[in-house]
Order: C-alpha cells, then structure tokens, then sequence
C-alpha cells in the first residue's frame, strides 16, 4: 500500500473510531435503519420501490446525516486541543483532510444506500407475493449518485467551514448560513431572471432526457465538490491552523 | 551548521505588536536534555511551535536536526515526538486507540506497534486500563499518556511543553529518569519548557532562559549558577547578632553576610577556606549547628537573571 493510501486510512480510521463505534453513534444508526430502511418500506409494500420516497431519501440523508457531524472535523478537534498534537505528527496536509473528508462521506453515504438496500429486501419479504421487484435502473443510479455527490457537497462545504472556526457551535453556524444563502440564492436567481433565459435551460435539461439530465446533475455536483475541496487543500496551512 | 539539533539564527515571532520571539540564538547540541525555562507568556510555547513548523518566523531562521522549519518542516516532524500545551489526547478514544493511532500515523509495523504500546502502557502502571475512555482519566493520567505517544515511535529528537505538569511526584521523578535514560542510552535529544527549576537543575545538561521572548542566557546548570554568584555558606544555629553579623562582613574572606530565621548566610570570595569565617562565627559568641557550603540554585540564578533583565 502507498504511504499516502496508508496515511488516509490511518485518519479515516481514527475518524470511525472516535465517531461511528461509538455507542450513541450505533443506536442513532440503528435507529435510522429500522424507521428509513424498514418501517416506512414495510408500510408502503412493494409501490416502495416505485415510489418518489426512495429518491428523495437518497438526496437528502446524506445531506442532512453529514451536517449532523461535519462542523466538528476541524473545529471539534481544534476545541478539544488535539488538533495542534494532530498538526505536529508526520501526516500529510492532504491526509488529515481528505481522511476527515472521506471519514464523513462515507459514514453518510453508507447508511444512505444502507437503507435503501434494506428497504427493497424488507418490501420483499413483507409482501411476499408476486415476483422480486427492486428500484428502477434510473432510480437506484440516480439515488447512488446524487447521495454521493450530494453528501460530497455538504462534506466538502463543512470541512471547508469548520477548518478555520474556533468552535464547533461557529462552524455549525457558518455552514447553517452558507448552505440557507446557496438555496436561496439559486431560487432568487430564478425567479429574478426573464422567462426568456430560463425556459431555454429547461428546454434543454428536457431535451438531456432522465440518463442525461442524471449524468449532467452528477457532474455538476462533482465539479462543485472538486472546486470546494480544492479550496479547502489551498486554505489548509499548518502555519494558520494552529493560530485559528 | 555541523550536527547540531537545533539551530536558530535571531529567529522571530511576532503577533501583531506583541513579540513572542525575538532575536532567538540558540545551539542545541544532540543527545542532551536543554531546558528551556522561563515566565508564564516568555515565549516557550511560541519558539516549540516554531521549531515544529507549526508557525512562521516574521524574521530569522531556524534548523532542526539539519532541516530549514519554514522550507522542510515536512522533515522535521517525522524525526520528532512531542508533548505540547495541551496533552492533545482524544478523550473519546481508549489510552490504547490514542496510542494505536499515533502508532499508525508513525507507519509502526502492527505487531513491533502492539509490543510497544503494550511496553509503554505497562511501564506507566496503565496497562490494565488499557480500555478505559482516555477521557475517564486523571489529568496526570492522560499527561502520562502524552508523554508515551510523544516517544512512541522512538523519535530522535522530542520536544516537550511542561511535561511533568499535573503530575504526582512519584510519576515526575520516574518521567525524569525516564528521559534521563533516553538521552543516556540512545542518544535522544530532548527540548523541554519547565517551570520547575528543581527538576531543571536535576535534569538538564544545558539550560536556556527567557524572558518577554528575548534569551537572556543559556549554559549548563552549573555555569548559570556561578553567574549569580559565588561560593556561599549557610551556618544554622543561635546568636547571630547584628554585631556578630558586621565581624563577619569584616572578614577578608567574606562578600557579605546576612542573617534570617537563625541562619547566617556568607556569601564567600572564591576558592577561600570556610574554616576562619567559622571560627570567628565561634569567637564571636553564637552557638552553631551546622554548616553548609554550596552554590546559588539554579531558581536563584533564574530570578537573578530575570531581576537583572527588567
């Protein structure tokens, strides 16, 4: 294994550690299983799977599960006085962040699709009748990708926040902020341009059809990942961390 | 350059109008114990931190085990252990994760890293808490703790911010035999900041001190020492009147002499034998009990230098 592979799983582990095998983390998990994954598909029966619920979850879980823990990365450990210890080991800048990146990502994503897995077998099983049905082929890549890249928005905006903030409550915040002036900002930015620039963009998302307008929502959502997340390597300085 | 560990030319640090830094000299030679001492806010914390590459200089340069901290502090840190403000421990891991995962971070192969973490925790009398959420523990505990990771990876230069703070005497005499040995045995350089002169004077082969960011000395404890003054006596006893006190001061062998809750402190011109001063002690009508020569303390010298520095 690279040094550099070596480094990230290193962090990613004590990220899991600290976090994820906690006893409050699992039952929270457990939790969202039995409601996302099996009662609400237990009720539903198999439509479940043909339903708007399992997209919709799938693009907002990871969102909402990474908020939940993603202000803490940084200005967690800078107010629990770790970080400083953390900055002052051999781990590289782009370990420590991509760890703490991948760590959160993963945790959202993984109990996202975790959900929807067992919410398809549960539908199954409970009604029992009739042949095995499972998401559509749109839906389920759909779903795999937006919690991906979806999740990776959120992970990546509240890394970025949460490096320089002297606290957890001020990274939480600032993300809180960042995130309500995006979505209004993009609603604004609709509704105050003329029908004439507008209805063009729809024609053409339209024209994409679902593959295409699946693949053009991924790759936007990858390219503004990428962006955040090359913003929060440049702003990561040992030099100004430890002062923050 | 040579082989020095450590080596700053006029390093500076400032914050703003404050100088944490300023015009720092210092050669620190391997395989000693240098310690670092001085007030609360002198700088100590500052120039660690600087030597890690943890913060920019605002002027000079410093070099640790050869490499430049503001260009090649990427190599710096892996041939360094520290212990630094704060013991930096996650408290929602066990004692043995925190040290599981700084010995990943060091790249430890597994089984060399469980061997020497379960030598560690077992050298701390912790090992049977292994387990316990680091956070349970005492603050001495988790100092301890601190300590072990700062040396885990057996690093060859290891930089140390009030170590023995918050821990008991018994814990501090062994981390001071601890990083006596270390030093001794493999050569390790260690960096230490202290409050403790005591354990300065015990521990230290070579002292720095600070003081408003500025060093103000730096030599073995001894050197500093004879700095603050000469040969001196202490004699206990009765009857050091203010007349026996001026026939001492009179004595050719004598700087000058002060008595204090039934002692007669003498300071002496050097190389002079005390028996005459004693004897005119004697003549002079006091009763005497003991009598003791020494040196000024290394606290004494510390508080000459810092008094002469205002």
């Amino acid at each position: 294994m690279s040094d550099a592979l070596h480094d990230l799983r290193t962090m990613v582990w004590k990220e899991w550690a600290e976090f994820v095998r906690q006893r409050s983390t699992i039952i929270s998990m457990a939790l969202f299983l039995v409601i996302f994954g099996v009662f609400l598909p237990a009720q539903r029966g198999k439509p479940w799977v043909d339903s708007a619920a399992p997209f919709f979850n799938s693009v907002l879980f990871p969102i909402m599960l990474v908020l939940g823990i993603v202000a803490d990365s940084f200005a967690g450990e800078r107010e629990r006085h770790t970080l400083e210890t953390l900055l002052a080991s051999r781990l590289s800048d782009r370990a420590i962040l991509f760890g703490k990146y991948i760590a959160i990502l993963v945790y959202a994503w993984g109990i996202t699709i975790a959900s929807l897995l067992l919410g398809a077998v549960v539908v199954n099983v409970w009604d029992s009748g009739g042949p095995l049905v499972f998401y559509p082929a749109r839906v389920a890549s759909a779903a795999l990708l937006f919690s991906l890249f979806g999740g990776g928005f959120a992970a990546a905006a509240g890394v970025l926040m949460s490096l320089h903030s002297s606290t957890v409550r001020q990274a939480a915040q600032m993300l809180s902020i960042g995130m309500t002036a995006i979505f209004v900002a993009v609603f604004a930015v609709l509704a105050v341009l003329p029908d004439a620039v507008v209805n063009p963009v729809i024609k053409r998302l339209r024209d994409l059809g679902p593959s295409g307008l699946i693949i053009a929502i991924t790759l936007t959502l990858a390219a503004v990942d990428a962006l955040l997340l090359t913003i929060a390597a440049l702003r990561f300085r040992r030099t100004r961390l430890v002062l923050d | 350059m040579g082989n020095l560990a450590i080596e700053t030319d006029n390093l500076s640090r400032a914050f703003g109008q404050v100088r944490a830094v300023e015009q720092l000299n210092l050669r620190v030679p391997p395989g000693v114990v240098f310690g670092f001492l001085g007030t609360n806010g002198a700088g100590k914390t500052t120039t660690i931190r600087l030597l890690l590459g943890l913060l920019e200089p605002t002027e000079g340069s410093a070099r640790v085990m050869g490499f430049d901290t503001r260009r090649e502090a990427d190599e710096i840190r892996p041939r360094t252990g520290a212990l630094l403000e704060h013991p930096g421990i996650y408290e929602r891991l066990s004692a043995e994760d925190n040290l599981e995962f700084y010995g990943r971070i060091w790249r430890i192969p597994a089984a060399e890293r469980r061997t020497r973490i379960k030598e560690l925790l077992t050298h701390l009398g912790v090992w049977e808490r292994r387990k316990e959420r680091a956070g349970t523990w005492s603050r001495g505990m988790k100092q301890k703790l601190a300590v072990a990771r700062a040396i885990l990876h057996r690093p060859p230069l290891i930089f140390l911010d009030e170590p023995t703070a918050g821990l008991d005497p018994v814990a501090a005499a062994a981390l001071r035999e601890d990083l006596a040995g270390l030093t001794q045995r493999e050569g390790v350089t260690v960096f230490l900041t202290t409050h403790n002169l005591a354990e300065a004077e015990k521990l230290c082969g070579l002292v720095g001190v600070i003081r408003q960011g500025r060093l103000l000395a730096v030599g073995h404890p001894d050197e500093l020492r004879a700095r603050a003054g000469g040969p001196r006596a202490e004699i206990t006893g009765r009857g050091f009147t203010p007349e026996l006190v001026s026939v001492v001061r009179a004595l050719p062998q004598v700087l000058a002499a002060q008595a204090q809750n039934g002692r007669l402190m003498v300071d002496l011109r050097d190389d002079v034998p005390l028996a005459p001063v004693v004897r005119a002690v004697v003549d002079a009508g006091a009763d005497i009990e003991g009598v003791q020569r020494g040196a000024a303390s290394l606290e004494e010298a510390f508080l000459a230098l810092v008094e002469d520095s205002r």
